[in-house]
């Protein structure tokens, strides 16, 4: 009930400072719903009192009354919903907003890439999808327990025995609960079930699967499995069903007998002349109402609570900030990299992880630079460009720019100098223009500097083929349909939106590429890489699998387990014969064997 | 009872609208048509609705189905049956009698009414399993042996698919909610039909019109205004994909790097207000088009309505019974005025996916005769080759993806095909296995054009391992075992080919072993690598060829295996296609290379052929190819092979716990649903998309 409290009190009143207007008519024509819904049943009885007595004129008010309470029922409720559900979604846009900056907040990208926080977001974002649902439902709650506390009183005014009638309209509520909570058992129970028919569904229906499944001849077998499965959980069901419908009529029998006794209670006191036959009529038409109001008050009630649990953390996430350790950071970068970039004793582990990814890294980056990362999955390669990027703090050690220990610097300014391809860069879905232009917020609008970029990054044919304003990918329109490939041609060019980086940063740039493709994109960055370190004393840092690629950079760092195994030139390390010329030996095989 | 407002408002979920249900007769041709016309369109309508429900009802059941309506008519006619008794009774207190036996009539009509409300749910929910079961089977069956390939792969029949897919994917807006959505109308219109005729009996024949009014005018116009707002909601769906697309962006956790590197909340915030205000403001004045100034109409017939009523009940001279049975009827009337939450919604939306479904079986019966089902036939199995005789093929006219492609496999050799993305590599797969017929040309087996022969009985000849190959969410054994499934007790061979692809390791480590469910959505069940999976794919295809495939075709098998894995291939390539004819596609020239023949694909047709050797020496596109990557490799300063480590054995891999792990990372899509199909192909690669561009095109 605390939970139901806070919910209400915290959504309704954000409502409430969002839109007073809607909020006060909306309520407003609910609550007036509400009342009408127990005057019709007082009028009626009134409207036979009359009649009983011979007064026409009594008998044809009480009428006009019945039928204006009538309509109201009917309509008043309808006509709140224009308001109130516009209430709804304010609050609904409101939250998203807030969200939106909560889930961005603080400057690095510990919190983010912690799977822990990305699902704590995940369920954040359908808890404030329920919000807009829960204020409408918190006001319709009011209106209930109005509705729930009149019918009461006007049925107490008849016989206070009558309000017994309450405790047992409980009872098809419990057993209906309890009903409900047995069959999720044996949905969830099912769930391995249903989740086997959904993907047997999808093989059949998906054409890149149909191909596949035709030709090794597993039709038979796959529809046989379907129908099985199908069978099954009928079967599961069916017997689940016969259980839930007897706890349930179980309840319902129980407010039956209980409402029949209150119908001939009051029949009794009629007789016996201690009420009116236009009481009897209320008593009939209140009760029947009473369970009704009840079970949809208390649906009502659960359905606020669980979006309560969802308030709750939402709440939390705003109480808990980002986490930034110290001071904010004061310090000014130097105008050039002077050197380069130092990393000194880096060790990083990711929050809540229990062993480091990074060990006491050492290393030097030096101005004008090209160096290529090379190591196997989960070595730490990817780790190590964010710390120099400046997305996450070493757990231990220090970045170094032009000697500068990136700590001390609003990451801000560090950002304003890098570019980067991540591997898992984000496919930004709108338009060309602006999908490529936020690479540098400044010109997202201006075309001519998006179709420089384009340039720039080489992305063929696919600059003249598509118009600035051309929605990018199928997510959610009928935009272009892109490769893989395609893809990292415009992150590319997304990156290459900053002309001018200290460091620039590129991910496994060509993982699946045809080997012209991949010629085309990697003297692409060479040329950045060369410019940037032309124009700027920039430095890239690249990491890729292809030992073809990582061959063109000036020099050449091998990770192992989170620890620089080699670094040098590919010459020196391919004399050293360690574990680079090893890995060298094994690609080179195909293209040297004869 | 007002409470749980039942009203469709928004009774679609933002993005999982259930598909557009394309009204199969005709839709509407502008916003503004003439209201005859309208009602014309809707009555067209209902008719077809009518006919589909019909054929739908069938698959429940005689016997489920007239049980059904049965309880529907009894629990319908209950609350009549208890406000007559009640009034009855009344009558009988008023003339001085006790209530006697119309209470007890109407006391066993209200327990009657509460014990088959719990009954009525659950036949209903019977009835909804029934049809969709039947639903979902033929949908499968269709999908998988009622029509052609070539015809699965074209857009709208794709996008039919997919509107039949969306529908079950919920499991609530299914034809079999539709189904008993209509049964559950009975009850409704039992219980209004016999108000009314209390209220004939007790008040007269204009008390009870006037009640109707009450019961229909206000019925409709919920209904009509449920219909427009489901088109209102429909035609705002571009502008809210595009807000929900940006809001997930925005809250999600996808491009936090971009996010922060970028520095766009701020751009991000405006941006999804704009959306979402644009969304919001239509929404706003399209609801008060609807649900506005109509219902101030209906409102004033339903006070009309009741005024009438209750006024010519109220002045008429008439019995305490007769006035107490006509409010009470009069007040069923009024509740009659609502939209139904057991039926509207289910009636509109839950046919989509029977509709799209109908549209495909009848698209397929267009597009020419049903080819058999079933595989039972003995595969044809070539002798001495296969051949390629100048075939054309073009998915859309002028533009050729194979133009005049002669190609000779003879039995018992490895060809390799080479090409760029989208030279048509995945194209002549499906032309060589009949999926699509050239439209010039001919393939040719042991000379016989491939025409004159059962398609079905030459793709048994057939192991294919895909690039898009399948991830199935079941054991181990059936994801070997699925190109030869009739097999698949065999388990010696199943360990053979899993030892083969050097999948050993796993099998060892496997709870249930070659039983183990291979998603971890199952109890016990383990998910794989990326490499895992495509070792797997490959062990598949060698399973077929155990067991009598003739034709091995390799498309891309190496694209997940990373710089070991694609060693390992290159290093067992003789050995896996020893004696049978193959077809390998690739790009990565370690895999292509040890093929007796290589084949340079060149704008759809054979632009080279020859051995590795012979090919690099003719200078041509594969030596330049070849080149750019070997250059860099430079042959001229190779070193030894380092004497430690496992490169350079044949031997399969015993670790797994190193490699094939998929280099391509998680895929950035939006909201990507987990499907196994999907997240085959999730890793992205260029080829892939490639070649998915080329169907489209």
């Amino acid at each position: 009930m605390k939970d139901v409290l806070f919910c209400l009190r915290h959504l309704l009143a954000l409502a409430w400072r969002l839109d007073r207007r809607r909020f006060v008519v909306g309520a407003g024509l609910l609550l007036l719903g509400a009342v009408a819904t127990p005057l019709v049943a007082v009028g009626a009885g009134r409207l036979v009192d009359h009649a009983v007595d011979g007064d026409p004129g009594g008998a044809a008010l009480w009428a006009l009354v019945v039928a204006a309470a009538l309509t109201g029922d009917l309509m008043l409720g309808h006509f709140a919903h224009l308001s109130y559900f516009e209430l709804a979604e304010q609050t609904e846009e409101r939250f998203n907003r807030d969200l939106l900056r909560l889930v961005n907040a603080g400057d690095h990208l510990d919190r983010a890439d912690d799977p822990a926080f990305a699902d704590r977001v995940d369920l954040l974002r359908q808890d404030v999808m329920q919000m807009r649902a829960t204020v409408q439902t918190g006001l319709q709650l009011g209106a209930t327990a109005v509705q729930v506390l009149l019918t009461a009183a006007i049925l107490a005014t008849v016989s206070p025995w009558l309000l017994i009638l309450a405790a047992f309209a409980v009872a098809p509520v419990v057993l209906g609960r309890r009903a409900e909570a047995g069959l999720q058992v044996v949905r969830e129970a099912q769930a391995p079930t249903t989740r086997a028919i959904r993907s047997l569904r999808r093989l059949a229906t998906s054409p890149a699967s149909q191909k596949e499944i035709r030709l090794g001849g597993g039709t038979d077998f796959l529809l046989a499995r379907q129908r099985a499965l199908l069978d099954e959980y009928d079967a599961a069901m069916g017997r689940a069903d016969v259980r839930y419908a007897l706890l349930r009529a179980a309840g319902q029998v129980v407010f039956g007998l209980a409402y029949v006794g209150a119908v001939i209670g009051a029949f009794w006191l009629a007789r016996d002349g201690r009420a009116s036959l236009g009481q009897v009529v209320l008593t009939i038409t209140l009760a029947t109402q009473l369970s009704g109001q009840m079970s949809a008050g208390i649906e009502m009630l659960g359905s606020v609570h669980r979006a309560a649990a969802g308030l709750r953390r939402f709440v939390a996430l705003e109480a808990s900030p980002a986490p930034e350790a110290g001071p904010a950071p004061t310090a000014d970068l130097p105008a050039s990299v002077g050197d380069g970039l130092r990393l000194e004793g880096v060790t990083f582990r990711y929050p809540g992880a229990t062993d480091p990814v990074l060990h006491g890294v050492d290393l030097h980056l030096p101005a004008g630079a090209s160096v290529a990362l090379v190591g196997e999955n989960g070595a730490g390669k990817s780790t190590l460009l964010k710390l120099v990027a400046g997305l996450y703090r070493p757990t231990a050690g220090r970045v170094l720019v032009g000697g500068v220990d990136l700590a001390t610097v609003p990451p801000a300014q560090w950002r304003a100098r890098t570019a980067a391809l991540y591997q898992d860069f984000a496919r930004v879905e709108l338009s060309l223009q602006h999908s490529v232009g936020i690479g540098r917020l400044a010109d997202v609008d201006d075309e001519p500097a998006v179709r420089r970029a384009l340039h720039r990054a080489d992305v063929g044919p696919l600059a003249d083929d598509l118009a600035p304003d051309d929605v990018l990918g199928t997510g959610y329109a009928d935009g272009r349909d892109l490769s893989g490939g395609q893809w990292q041609s415009l992150g590319f060019a997304r990156t290459l939106m900053r002309d001018d980086p200290a460091l620039l940063i590129l991910d496994e740039p060509a993982a699946a590429l045809d080997a012209l493709a991949e010629q085309r994109l990697v003297d692409a960055y060479q040329a950045t890489a060369a410019d940037v370190a032309a124009t700027v004393g920039g430095v890239t840092v690249f990491v890729t699998h292809r030992m073809s690629t990582v061959r063109l950079a000036d020099r050449v760092v091998v990770l192992d387990a989170g620890r620089v195994v080699e670094h040098g030139t590919h010459d020196e390390l391919i004399a050293a014969g360690g574990r680079y010329a090893q890995l060298w030996a094994l690609q080179s095989r195909a293209y040297t064997d004869s | 009872m007002t409470t749980p407002d039942p009203r469709p408002s928004d009774p679609l979920p933002a993005v999982s609208l259930p598909a557009v249900s394309r009204p199969a007769v005709s839709r509407p041709a502008s916003r503004r048509e003439a209201p005859t016309a309208a009602l014309a369109r809707r009555w067209r309508e209902r008719r077809v609705a009518a006919a589909q429900l019909r054929e739908l009802t069938r698959y429940a059941g005689a016997p489920l189905v007239t049980g059904t309506v049965g309880v529907h008519l009894v629990a319908g006619a209950a609350p009549v049956a208890f406000l007559v008794g009640t009034g009855l009774a009344l009558g009988s207190v008023a003339a001085g009698d006790g209530p006697g036996a119309w209470l007890v009539v109407a006391a066993l009509a209200f327990l009657v009414q509460q014990l088959l409300a719990p009954v009525q749910l659950v036949l209903s929910r019977r009835v909804q399993r029934r049809v969709d079961a039947a639903c979902l089977e033929r949908l499968s069956s269709f999908a998988l042996t009622g029509a052609s390939l070539a015809g699965l792969e074209r857009p709208e029949v794709a996008d039919r698919l997919s509107q039949a897919d969306e529908a079950f994917e919920q499991w609530t807006l299914t034809p079999g909610a539709a189904v008993e959505g209509a049964l559950a109308l009975t009850a409704r219109y039992t219980q209004l039909v016999g108000a009314l005729v209390v209220l004939v009996v007790a008040a007269g024949p204009w008390a009870a019109l006037a009640g109707g009014l009450v019961a229909l005018v206000a019925r409709l116009g919920q209904t009509e205004a449920f219909h427009r707002w489901g088109q209102v909601i429909r035609s705002l769906q571009p502008g809210r994909r595009r807000a929900s697309y940006v809001r997930e962006l925005a809250t999600g956790t996808r491009a936090a790097k971009e996010i922060r590197t970028l520095g766009l909340v701020d751009w991000l915030d405006q941006r999804y207000v704009t959306e979402n205000r644009a969304v919001l403001d239509r929404l706003r004045s399209e609801r008060r088009r609807v649900y506005g100034a109509p219902f101030l109409a209906y409102t004033l017939a339903a006070l009309v309505g009741s005024v009438v009523a209750l006024l010519v009940v109220a002045r008429a001279d008439v019995s305490v019974a007769a006035v107490s049975l006509a409010v009470q009827a009069l007040i069923l009337c009024g509740r009659f005025g609502v939209i139904f939450p057991e039926s509207d919604v289910k009636l509109v939306y839950g046919r989509s996916a029977w509709e799209a479904l109908l549209e495909l079986e009848d698209i397929a019966r267009r597009s020419g005769p049903e080819p058999a089902a079933g595989c039972t036939r003995e595969r044809v199995v070539p002798e001495e080759g296969v051949r390629l005789a100048d075939v054309r093929f073009a998915y859309r006219p002028g533009h050729d993806v194979l133009a005049g492609l002669d190609l000779d496999l003879p039995v018992g050799t490895s060809t390799a095909l080479i090409g760029v993305n989208g030279a048509g590599k995945t194209t002549l797969v499906k032309v060589l296995t009949g999926m699509y017929t050239p439209d010039q040309g001919s393939v040719l087996v042991d000379g016989r054009d491939l025409r004159t022969l059962d398609v079905d009985a030459w793709q048994r000849a057939f192991a294919i391992t895909f690039q898009d190959y399948l991830r199935y969410e079941l054991p181990l054994r059936e994801n070997v075992a699925m190109a030869a499934i009739a097999h698949r007790d065999d388990d010696a061979g199943l360990i053979a080919e899993i030892e083969r692809v050097g999948l050993g390791g796993l099998l060892a480590e496997l709870p249930a072993g070659l039983d183990t469910p291979l998603t971890r959505a199952l109890p016990g069940g383990r998910d794989l690598s990326g490499g895992q999976w495509q070792r797997l794919a490959l062990a598949r295809s060698l399973f077929a060829v155990r067991h009598g495939a003739r034709v091995l075709v390799l498309d891309e098998p190496t694209a997940q295996l990373d710089a070991r894995g694609e060693a390992e291939f290159y290093d067992t390539f003789l050995d896996l296609t020893r004696g049978v004819t193959s077809l390998v596609i690739s790009h990565r020239f370690s895999t292509v290379r040890r093929a007796d023949r290589i084949v340079v694909l060149d704008g759809g047709r054979v632009a080279e052929l020859g051995t590795h050797d012979e090919l690099v020496a003719a200078g041509g596109q594969y030596a330049r190819m070849f080149d750019v990557q070997a250059r860099r490799f430079g042959a001229d300063d190779l070193p030894e092979p380092p004497p430690h480590g496992s490169a350079g054995s044949t031997a399969p891999v015993g670790s797994l716990g190193s490699v094939g792990s998929s280099g391509s990372g998680r895929s950035a899509q939006p909201a990507q649903p987990a499907a196994p199909t999907e997240a085959a192909a999730a890793p992205g690669t260029a080829v892939d998309a490639g070649a998915r561009t080329e169907v489209a095109r």
